[in-house]
This record gives C-alpha cells, structure tokens and sequence, in this order.
C-alpha cells in the first residue's frame, strides 16, 4: 500500500521525552532547536513548529518556574507553541513518544532525544528531504559519534532511521500506528517503526549533511558507553525484531549467543523466553523479510 | 627556577621551567572566562564549521569565550561565516566573537587568536575536527587540580572523505570509525620524533601566552601545532587527562593539511628540528637512562647495518621493498575506486546472508 499524495511539509511538532533529565541540558538544546526551527522556515516550507516535552520522570524535570521561563524564551524564539505534560509514569521512549504524537496535527514530527542538539541548518535539512512525497523519514546524522550503518549515495535510502534525530511524514507514523511501545520500551522501537513505514511503501533515508549533536560518550574503542539497562533492552529487541520479521535462523543465532552472553543478555533471555511460555511474542509480519535486515549483530551493513 | 625535587612529576610530561609566576593567574581577574577556544577557518566550508560550532554549543560548561578567526582576504567568505554564526542561538553567540584575518600563513589565525583570547587557558579547534559535550569540562576542571600546567586529552582519529548525496554535498563520510592511535600518556622524548597530541586535544596555560609570548611559527606550512606543543610541554609540563573528548578527522581523499605535499611536510619536520636546536631542551626525570638506552640500541642497530651479511641481503631487500610499495600504491588505488567488483560482490554477499533468515 502506497502512502497518499503528500503535501509539502508546512507544519512540525518537534517532541521531546524526558527521564530525569538535567534542567539546563534540555534548556540548551531547547535553544538549538528553537535556532534550527528559525532558519527552517526562514530555507524551506516551513512555516510553523511546536516544541512538546513529555516528561516520563518520576518528579518534573521542568517543574517550578522552569517550564513557564522555558516556555517564554522558545515562544520568544519563534516557536508557535511549546507545551510540556508530566505523564506521572515511565512510558518508555515508544510510549513517551505516541502520548505525544496522539496530539499531532502537524504535517510531520521530529522525535528528538533530549540530549540531541539540532545544527542550525540540519532541521531545514530534513524538512527538505520530507519534502520528496516517496520519503516517509529522513533521518540526521549525529555527531560526533557518528552511527556506522551505510546508506546509499545516491538517494540517501538506509535501512532504519535513529529515533534520537528522525523526523517522520505523520501521516506515515499515523498509518502504521506509531511505535510499538507493547513491544519495544526503550531501544528498537526506532527499528520496527522504519520497517513497519517501509513495509507500508515510505522510503526511509539517511541525510548526512543534518547534523544532530548527540552527548555520548565515547569508549576506547570510539563506540558509545552504555548501561546495563541499555545493553537489557537492545538484547531484548533483537529477539523480538527476529520473531516479528520472520528471521528464525536469526532468531535461533541470537538465543544461543545469549545463553553464554553477559547478564543483561541473559536476563534479556529469560523475559523472551516467559514471553514464549505465556503466548505474549509478537506474530511475524507478513513480507516482513523483505525490508528486515539482519547483518551480524545490526540492522544493517555498516560501513565502519 | 624551582628546585627539581619539589616540582611535581608528570611521567614522560615534560620540565616546568619558571617560578611562582608561572603558576595559574586564575583568581586575580575573576571576570576572564576560564577557557578561551580559537577555532580557525578559511570560510570555504561552512558545512563542517557549522559542526565544529555545534559542538562547542552543546558544551556541558559555559566559561568559555569562542574566538572565530576566519582567515580570507574574501569579504563574501567572512560574510557566509558571519551569516552562519547569525543562525545559531542567542546565549552561544553571546561568547563568541568572529574576526577576519586576511594576510599571513597557516599559523596566522591561531596567533591571531591567541592575541584575542582572554581565558586561563587557551584550546584550538580546526573547522574539521569534533569534540564531544565534556570537552571544555574536561580542561577545565584538569586546569583546577594542575594549575599552570599545560594538559591533554584523549583524541581519536576517523578516516573521512568527502561525498555528495544526490546533488547535496555532506561535510563529512566518515569510512572508518573513531579509533585510538594516539598514545594514551604524554611522552616528551617520543614527540621529538612523532606528533601524538592533535592540535584539539591539549590546552595551553595563559602564562605560557602572555608571559612566556609563545606563539606559533607563521612561517610553517604544516606542523606548527606540534612545534607549539614541544614548547608549551618544555615550558610547562603537561598532564595527561586520559579523558576522550575529541575526534581529529582525517581526510582520506587528501583534503585538510594532506594537501600540502610530502616535500612540504618533510621541509616542516627539519625547520622544528632546526628550532629546538637553537635553545636547551629541558628534558622530564627520567630522561636520561631512557636517551642512554636508545643510544645503545642505535648502536646495535649500526653494528647490523654495518655487517657483511646485511650487505649481502641487500639485493634481496631492495626486490622485497619493490614488492610492498607495489601492493601499497595498489591498496591506496582500490581504496580511491568509488566502487569496485569486488567491492560490489562483498556488498551483495552481505546482503544475502542478511537475507538468509
């Protein structure tokens, strides 16, 4: 099914989902995007942008005079509106992110973590990307740990787009339900929501020349440090992305390496395994191999 | 001078010279911010300035000024600089200042800079290369427990080139990952022979600036960071952070300072050999039983190059040098092919086992 004619994207709801964020980083990248917006509707068709937070921490993150003072200076920046809801529950990214997007009557929406900051140019970027009616998310590149999955030279098509900087047609999100937050907490969602808008005919593209400035911090090797939580709930999409995609070789590769893996794996395990018993996988997808891909331990052929 | 016993070591880090005066002049003006950040530009691609800048704009820390040297005689260049500079927001454009410099050599817009700059400590950043959020951080807070002192962070090194994607061109695509090739500590006697400390991962203490009037050689093509970095370590010491807070980006289709040509590298290598000649090398402890090893191991490499055997060999040699500088050129061609057969069969052979579910 192919999407329908798409209009030129005039309007952008940029959401935001907190977790015991710092008060000042959010501040500072609030003023990035506010900046970016600004030059996007000075470049392209870009007319209006919304800044929403949804805040899963257990107390606000923008509470007190926070919000309001935050609120005047994005309303004072050229942002149309700018709104913040404290969910009173962890929702996951996937389920910070529907909340948010339920509320969208915009013609797209860039989901941004709160710890991206967008370049001046890089949301004019997208915009201008979007614009190509085939194209249902385009994606920036972040920096300066850059992610390593290739994309094609030409047409920018890339297998998935990172849910820290990837701006999405809403009509697009609409159509495939949004992300999966049954499924996928905190980590694939990005993954599945890009092959559920491929399998439904949008192109997903990678557009090298958006930056986002995503704060990570790098290892000796250069890859980017990550939790135990982190590492639980990337284990656990790995299964669920094989079940869902009908990789059963990939699958069976994924359970036996995460038998002897480390305990987030092993404990990632052992909830796919309950999952198994109590009939709670997802149902693969029909066709769904023919936009999945498995290569090694990725989803997709990285370049480096 | 202060005595050698009461100065702090820093292994390999190179020998403070100077009195109290040397010492951190942080507390007597309170108004100086704490770092000041030369970045250098010609105005030719703003692209990858726009990232640079992002970068410093998404800082964890604030006290530091930015000082945008753009060095053209084009007034349409420093024009699209300032327009970009325009476009970021307001509280980072607050601290930083943009300025032209029309005449001089590579050097000339850092030396321009460091005129400017006001911080307790001066950093560089090229208008290719990226820092992550603790960059300033990371100086500052080192500065704070080694005052005077000149300190270095962790840098990793990407290989990039550049690429259009469609009819839009992309600052950078990166082919290789970040990865550690620097050496972790600092060693004085091992950068007389090889730069390990690219120009975005060392500060240099105000003093060294202002009193010390260090400066970089303005008459070097290329290397006049290292030249800095020798003196800046003889003079003050250095201390190793061990923090990674940059990335140097390595042009691999010969853009940055590669295009300058090996015979102006190497003229570049003898003009700072030439330099440190001039003038005493303060050396750190422990110098000396390290140049007394390395002397002997010269000398038993002598005695071999001095053998009959290796004498013989040498035919031998010169035909297996051929080889490898063969296979070398050919790799370095194949790496320059944008797409290769072989290249095309790896790519699709990875897609099928990727489709072998």
């Amino acid at each position: 099914m192919r999407p329908s004619v798409a209009r030129r994207i005039e309007s952008l709801q940029i959401q935001i989902v907190l977790f015991n964020n710092d008060v000042e980083a959010v501040r500072r990248a609030a003023r990035a995007t506010a900046a970016a917006c600004r030059v996007a509707q000075q470049r392209t068709s870009l007319a209006t942008a919304i800044v929403t937070f949804g805040d899963c921490s257990s107390t606000p993150v923008l509470g007190g005079s926070d919000w309001p003072a935050l609120e005047a200076e994005l309303v004072a920046a050229g942002i149309a509106d700018a709104r913040s809801t404290f969910f009173d529950a962890n929702l996951g990214s996937a389920g910070g992110s529907n909340r948010l997007a339920a509320d969208a009557l915009t013609d797209a929406i860039l989901v941004l973590n709160p710890d991206v900051f967008p370049g001046p140019s890089s949301i004019a970027r997208l915009v201008e990307a979007l614009n190509d009616s085939t194209v249902g998310i385009a994606e920036g590149r972040q920096i300066p740990l850059e992610h390593p999955k290739s994309f094609d030279l030409t047409t920018g098509d890339t297998s998935w787009a990172s849910g820290a900087c990837m701006m999405v047609r809403t009509s697009a999100f609409s159509a495939v339900g949004g992300f999966d937050e049954e499924f996928f907490f905190l980590h694939g969602d990005d993954v599945d929501l890009s092959w559920r808008v491929r399998l439904n005919g949008g192109r997903v593209v990678h557009v090298p020349s958006a930056a986002f400035f995503h704060s990570k911090v790098p290892d000796g090797g250069g890859r980017p440090t990550t939790s135990f939580h982190e590492r639980y709930y990337q284990a656990l999409s790995k299964l669920l992305l094989a079940r869902r995609y009908d990789a059963p070789l990939v699958l069976r590769r994924y359970l036996a390496a995460f038998a002897a893996g480390d305990p987030p794996q092993q404990q990632a395990l052992g909830v796919y395994r309950r999952m198994e018993a109590e009939g709670d996988l997802p149902p693969p997808l029909p066709d769904g191999r023919r936009v999945a891909q498995f290569v090694g331990s990725e989803y997709a052929v990285h370049r480096f | 001078m202060k005595d050698a016993e009461q100065e702090p070591r820093t292994p390999g880090g190179g020998f403070p010279v100077g009195g109290e005066g040397a010492m951190s002049t942080r507390g007597i003006d309170s108004a100086r911010p704490a770092l000041s950040v030369i970045v250098r530009t010609r105005g030719d691609r703003l692209l990858s300035l726009e990232e640079a800048l992002l970068c410093l704009c998404a800082q964890s820390r604030h006290d530091f000024e930015t000082i945008l040297v753009v060095h053209t005689e084009s007034a349409a260049r420093f024009d699209g600089v300032e327009r970009l500079v325009d476009s970021f927001d307001d509280r980072f454009r607050a601290r930083l200042r943009t300025v032209q410099h029309a005449s001089g050599g590579r050097s000339a817009p850092l030396n321009a800079g460091l005129e400017l700059s006001r911080g307790d400590y001066v950093v560089f950043l090229d208008d290719d290369d990226l820092v992550t959020s603790d960059w300033v951080e990371t100086f500052v807070e080192a500065a704070a427990i080694h005052p005077g002192r000149a300190l270095r962070a962790a840098c990793l090194l990407a290989r990039v080139r550049r690429v259009r994607v469609g009819e839009i061109a992309a600052p950078f695509h990166r082919v290789s990952g970040p990865a550690r090739v620097y050496a972790e500590d600092f060693d004085f006697l091992q950068h007389l022979t090889d730069n390990q400390t690219p120009i975005c991962s060392f500060a240099v203490p105000r003093y060294a600036i202002s009193e010390l009037g260090l400066r970089f050689r303005d008459d070097l093509p290329v290397l006049e960071d290292w030249h800095m970095l020798i003196r800046v370590a003889q003079a003050c010491g250095m201390v190793d952070t061990h923090r990674i807070t940059s990335i140097y980006q390595y042009w691999d289709d010969d853009g940055g300072s590669q295009e300058v040509g090996r015979a102006n590298w190497a003229r570049a290598r003898e003009a700072v050999a030439l330099d440190l000649d001039l003038a005493p090398l303060h050396l750190p402890p422990g110098s000396a039983s390290r140049i007394a090893s390395l002397q002997q191991r010269a000398l038993a490499a002598e005695r071999v190059l001095n053998s009959t055997t290796w004498r013989v060999l040498g035919p031998v040699r010169r035909v297996l040098d051929s080889v490898k500088s063969v296979g070398r050129r050919a790799r370095a061609r194949w790496r320059r092919r944008k797409v290769g057969p072989l290249r095309r069969f790896r790519a699709w052979w990875r897609r099928r086992r990727s489709a072998r579910f």
